[in-house]
């Protein structure tokens, strides 16, 4: 009997499918064959959608990173256009103090008519610029602060007078989101990032008039402070009246280089960069100055602007924090690559992007050369 | 006779499964469905959660170009008001839906907007500690033909719906309504009582309708911060 039953399994083909007997399924061999068939596809099934996951996103984030960055560089360049000196002519400083002090003493006869201005242009180094920021490592690249008529006040009483004059000022710092991020997610890590400072103090606190010396120029106090705001931003410590006037306006900017430049379609027996051939523009600095022009470049803004910003996207920026932490990532490399404005394109950007290349990381660079619009012309 | 050889074979076999076999599938089946549930249901709310704090962050940038481009005061309105048919509201007033309105001086304000509710579940939370931006509140008006801009679903008064408001300006810049307006104010008043914030208290936050009135942190919450001055907006996620 069981020697039958036996024979009868052995007998039948495994292909047959005649279910009249109760023994027939699948063999151990046929459901291993099976499952390994099924597991390479969904191996294969997982590998493709990690990669299609990964891939989705990074350009994501890419996109998404790219359009803060976008936006920054826009603000920049709109504001930066409108820049401003507001010149008049004048006697010379000597008269208008020594007329003042002796008023009705005698007669002075002023020697020159100058140009003057009580406002400033000035970009170079943030580290020359700024004071209480940090060293070189948190403040790379370069600084621009200016006046321009913007507008933005804090008494709602002027709302309306849309052409008040404002300072306004960009640099790159290495800060952590402490100071600005809203209270009651400060427990959840800071995010140490290398951030697009824009110092934007509403027209009443134009601090360019007090910086004033008795001579009419302006001084760089009214400035200089505008990295260390960035960090007495705290939360309790800014009141409606006294708002913090440093604010970020773009996150992973690595740097922000700044070249005034010569229009050379007007004046070619000159280059492009000698009005600022260290990056470095002052315009309360008599610079250039030559028996035609006593004053050279003073109380002159310059005719164009380059405009480089250098962004690296989140994730390369979340990948350099979690090695670095709280330290930034570059240390001093980004400042210490941009001293020779006449190699800005043709040795020091090129060198920039092999190092970033070098660092694997993601990044764009945004450029544009700006017209100042109420720039007199160079030299 | 074909036919019914076919017919009837299925009956003439033993192979099928019986009823014990049923259940235990059933079982395992139903015991999978639980326990994939409540994971699930958490991944539709972080969702809705998401999608509503992204077209909100999407419609303020919006809402500020049209400012920019209209050259004319835009602004955002926040409506707050009764729904008795929200279960989850216990009669409480809440932030339900949002509008850009144009604000033009000395004219009746218009919509430029359909009015855009938040997801079922989503709720703009009213707590200081979350949205300190949302914390004054004004009367809807009618305007000068006696029609409300914002009706919300029958059985709510117009009259009795409050808003908060955000108001973008030409030059890209924006002000919050911090003094609510009395029914005869001046057109002075009227542009004073829109202020500008410090940045640590300028942002407001969506959640989950079940935390709304939770003063811990949520799990789960979309955070909108808007920089004053530029009008951008900068948004937190847990």
């Amino acid at each position: 009997m069981i020697q039958t039953s036996i024979q009868s399994s052995v007998m039948r083909s495994p292909f047959r499918l005649t279910p009249h007997s109760k023994n027939a399924g699948f063999s151990l061999v046929e459901i291993l064959v099976s499952l390994a068939v099924l597991a390479i596809l969904l191996l294969i099934n997982v590998q493709v959608i990690d990669q299609v996951q990964s891939t989705w996103a990074a350009s994501n984030a890419r996109v998404s990173q790219f359009r803060e960055a976008r936006t920054a560089f826009d603000i920049l360049v709109r504001n930066l256009s409108q820049a401003t000196l507001n010149t008049f002519v004048d006697y010379d400083s000597n008269y208008v103090i020594t007329a003042a002090q002796n008023a009705g003493v005698t007669m002075q006869t002023p020697s020159s008519y100058q140009r003057k201005s009580n406002l400033q242009f000035v970009c170079g180094p943030s580290t020359s610029l700024l004071s209480g920021g940090g060293g070189e490592a948190l403040l790379p690249g370069h600084a621009v602060f200016f006046q321009a008529p913007l507008g933005v006040s804090e008494n709602p009483s002027y709302v309306g007078l849309d052409r008040l004059l404002c300072s306004r000022g960009y640099f790159v710092q290495f800060t952590s989101d402490e100071p600005f991020k809203p209270e009651f997610i400060l427990s959840s890590g800071n995010k140490y990032r290398y951030r697009l400072m824009e110092f934007s103090p509403p027209t009443e606190k134009n601090l360019v008039y007090s910086s004033m010396g008795a001579n009419g120029v302006a001084t760089s106090s009214w400035f200089s402070a505008a990295a260390a705001q960035a960090n007495a931003i705290n939360v309790g410590n800014e009141t409606a009246l006294n708002i913090g006037v440093t604010r970020p306006i773009a996150d992973n900017i690595l740097a922000l280089i700044i070249s005034p430049r010569q229009d050379t379609q007007a004046n070619q027996t000159v280059s492009a960069t000698v009005i600022a051939p260290r990056y470095a523009y002052d315009s309360t600095v008599v610079t250039l100055n030559t028996a035609n022009s006593p004053q050279g470049t003073q109380n002159l803004l310059p005719p164009l602007v380059k405009i480089v910003l250098v962004a690296v996207d989140e994730r390369s920026a979340e990948r350099l924090a979690e090695q670095n932490g709280s330290s930034p990532p570059f240390g001093t490399t980004l400042t210490s690559s941009f001293n020779n404005a006449n190699q800005l394109e043709s040795t020091e950007i090129p060198n920039l992007i092999k190092y970033l290349a070098s660092q694997n990381v993601n990044y764009r660079l945004f450029s544009a050369t700006v017209q100042i619009r109420s720039s007199k012309g160079g030299l | 006779m074909n036919i019914q050889n076919v017919m009837r074979r299925p009956t003439r076999l033993s192979a099928a499964f019986t009823l014990v076999e049923m259940i235990t599938v059933v079982g395992i089946i139903a015991l999978l469905v639980a326990l994939a549930t409540p994971a699930l249901v958490d991944v539709i709310r972080a969702t809705r959660l998401n999608s509503s704090g992204d077209s909100l962050s999407n419609r303020l940038s919006l809402a500020q170009q049209s400012a920019v481009a209209r050259s004319n005061e835009v602004e955002m309105r926040f409506y707050k008001y009764t729904d008795p048919t929200n279960p989850d509201a216990s009669g409480e007033p809440l932030f339900y839906a949002y509008q850009v309105v144009d604000v033009p001086n000395g004219a009746d304000p218009r919509a430029i907007s359909e009015v855009y509710y938040l997801d079922s579940g989503i709720v703009l939370s009213a707590l200081t500690k979350f949205s300190p931006m949302m914390q004054t509140t004004t009367d809807q008006r009618p305007d000068s033909t006696g029609n409300y801009l914002f009706k919300p679903a029958t059985g709510i008064p117009p009259a009795s719906v409050r808003y908060a408001a955000l108001r973008f300006y030409p030059d890209g810049s924006c002000r919050l309504l911090t003094t609510a307006n009395g029914s005869g104010s001046s057109a002075n008043a009227s542009a004073t009582a829109y202020t500008v914030k410090p940045l640590p208290e300028s942002y407001f936050t969506l959640v989950e309708a079940r935390t709304m009135n939770d003063s811990n942190t949520p799990n789960n919450f979309y955070c909108l911060q808007l920089d004053f001055y530029t009008g951008k907006v900068r948004t937190y996620r847990p």
